[in-house]
């Protein structure tokens, strides 16, 4: 029989253990660009990253890759949609959120400006103008093809006619696909959750402390589910404590009529309904604390102010803490090296990565550069 | 035109039989994914824990796999990129595209790869193939042997010298010529019995152009375009 050969081959080549510069220059084109590099009658990217590597520049071989289109109209756009949505899917479409974000990494803008900067990348040439109440103009432009790294034009988020003012803007934070996604409906504590999953890692299992104060719980927390206050004491009060002493920071967003609307010294009623014990904490205004900064969290490595008003200084804090550091080091070295950092080398990989972010004033390409140089070509070797 | 039903149907059963022991032959442990995630997709919540597993379930998800599969957006440019084909400039593609686009994978984790996922593959690397094919700059570029060979008998188009120049600008082409030089062999070799199969000892021009469509389905949907 000849078909068994084919099975073979199919099997070989899939499997084959990839080594050397050339090798090493091939995968590292592929994970970044998302795509082989292919030889045109002006360029051979392959040639050139090969050379590269074995001259020992490997950095120069990556940024060859990095300034692939597809880096990020596909690599890139691909990672950062799961952060968009409740879902954590990248089965969604283009949006405000996910272009700033890859404008950011584009422009070398220190990424800490992603949770605090008055900053929204539009898409030039989409075929629909920019919106605050629908998506339309960045779907347009994802159906289209846009040239994402040629087409991300920055903006001021508080310029955009019928924005949000200066003060209340927060980079991806304030954006509409955050709106959509994190502040419709409920009680505004979805979008701290989810910012904490997304830029430091951890969701409230992992932070769950019951030693916290509980003086910041809200009113709408029975105290007694069930009947047994010690169910509040011993689950409830680990997550609450903390995230509703943050809360406040949202007090004036919710969204409404498509759009994230911002209401000034008015606290948006969905924080302070559903009373269940009178006595709870009452939103009176957009303070906040990080009542998380002592006790078993502050292995976060919180840094200057835990305590303030409005988003814009929450999202300040989360980006100077060590944690913000080390979950973009760990989520870049997941999309690059396609594995968890498990092991102590990776680990130590990841610790050594955050530190050299963080040297690097926040450079988000330069961090997916050093790690796919780290875990490709050093691992190639 | 129309190809042999009976080979067409041979082709996708191997096809996808190869899809099933390529993919899971990357020390791939079965059912990882369903005690938790090990490694390429993007929980960003994992926590290093200095406790021993307990379970055949742990014991596999700790297994690191360092390889990984393109996501359906990865898949579609890298397609159209080999093949030099514009999917977004093609509207019966692109149709095909957003019909398996769903069953493509969504994310990089091999691990939970599917056969479902392989056949997605092939299908949309049919396409590719058809539009290649019949676009006679598009596949000069990507086999010159078929500049004077495309509309020849298969006696003539796939005589022992064209076969095998045939053969290496496929793999050129599509697998980027980054393989050692015992694949290149097995490749050279399996690849020559794919030819013969698709001719059948027909001497055709229609069997010129199958085994064309063939090869170049084969390869493109093959491990070495889909794999991270």
């Amino acid at each position: 029989m000849k078909k068994h050969h084919l099975l073979l081959l199919v099997t070989f080549v899939s499997s084959s253990v990839l080594a050397g510069p050339k090798e090493a220059a091939w995968k590292l084109h592929n994970r970044l660009a998302g795509v082989p590099p292919i030889k045109t009658a002006t360029a051979d990217p392959l040639k050139q990253m090969e050379d590269l590597i074995r001259a020992g520049n490997p950095e120069a071989a990556a940024a060859v890759a990095t300034s692939h289109p597809n880096f990020y109209n596909v690599v890139l756009k691909n990672w950062v949609k799961p952060w968009t949505n409740r879902e954590q899917t990248s089965r969604d479409d283009l949006n405000d959120y996910v272009a700033t974000v890859l404008g950011v990494i584009r422009d070398e803008v220190p990424f800490t400006e992603v949770l605090s900067g008055d900053i929204l990348y539009t898409v030039n040439g989409s075929p629909t103008a920019y919106s605050f109440t629908n998506n339309t103009h960045y779907f347009e432009a994802e159906r289209s093809n846009s040239n994402l790294m040629v087409n991300l034009t920055r903006q001021n988020q508080s310029a955009m006619v019928g924005g949000l003012p200066a003060n209340a803007v927060s980079g991806v934070l304030t954006t509409r696909a955050a709106g959509a996604a994190f502040y419709s409906a409920g009680t505004n504590r979805r979008v701290n959750r989810f910012n904490f999953m997304n830029y430091l890692c951890h969701d409230y299992e992992a932070l769950h402390d019951v030693n916290v104060p509980d003086v910041r719980v809200r009113r709408d927390v029975e105290r007694n589910p069930g009947g047994d206050s010690r169910t509040y004491k011993n689950k409830c009060v680990g997550c609450h404590a903390g995230q509703d002493a943050l809360g406040g920071a949202y007090a004036y967003y919710d969204f409404v009529g498509g759009r994230l609307v911002y209401t000034p010294n008015i606290v948006v009623a969905k924080m302070n309904h559903n009373v269940y014990y009178s006595a709870g904490f009452q939103t009176v205004d957009d303070n906040w604390v990080n009542m998380w900064a002592s006790g078993l969290n502050a292995k976060l490595g919180w840094r200057g102010a835990t305590s303030g008003t409005g988003v814009k200084a929450l999202g300040q804090m989360l980006a100077r803490s060590s944690a913000f550091s080390t979950c973009m080091a760990k989520k870049v070295f997941q999309l690059v090296c396609l594995k968890d950092p498990i092991n102590t080398d990776d680990v130590a990989m990841v610790t050594d990565l955050a530190a050299q972010f963080e040297q690097d004033n926040y450079n988000m390409k330069k961090l997916i550069v050093n790690t796919s140089v780290g875990c490709i070509v050093n691992e190639d070797e | 035109m129309k190809m042999n039903n009976k080979i067409v149907v041979k082709i996708v059963a191997i096809l996808l039989l190869v899809g099933l022991i390529g993919t899971f032959t990357h020390c791939v442990p079965k059912m990882a994914k369903e005690v938790g995630n090990g490694g390429g997709s993007s929980t960003s919540t994992y926590e290093p824990t200095d406790a021993e597993p307990t379970d055949e379930g742990q014991i596999i998800n700790q297994l690191q796999v360092t390889t990984g599969v393109k996501n359906h957006e990865q898949i579609l440019h890298t397609m159209a990129a080999v093949t030099g084909v514009n999917a977004f400039a093609n509207g019966t593609l692109m149709g095909v595209y957003r019909q398996v686009e769903s069953s493509l994978p969504t994310d990089n984790d091999i691990k939970v790869y599917t056969a479902t996922q392989q056949v997605a593959v092939t299908k949309l690397a049919a396409e590719f193939c058809v539009a290649l094919a019949a676009n006679q700059s598009l596949r000069n570029n990507v086999w010159p042997v078929m500049i004077a060979n495309y509309n020849q008998a298969s006696g003539v188009a796939f005589n022992a010298l064209n076969e095998a120049l045939f053969i290496d600008q496929t793999i050129n082409a599509f697998w980027g010529g980054v393989l050692s030089a015992e694949e290149l062999t097995t490749a050279r070799a399996e690849l020559g019995i794919l030819v013969d199969e698709l001719i059948n000892n027909e001497n055709t021009t229609v069997a010129t152009q199958r085994t064309v469509r063939g090869v170049c389905m084969a390869a493109l949907s093959s491990a070495y375009v889909t794999l991270l």
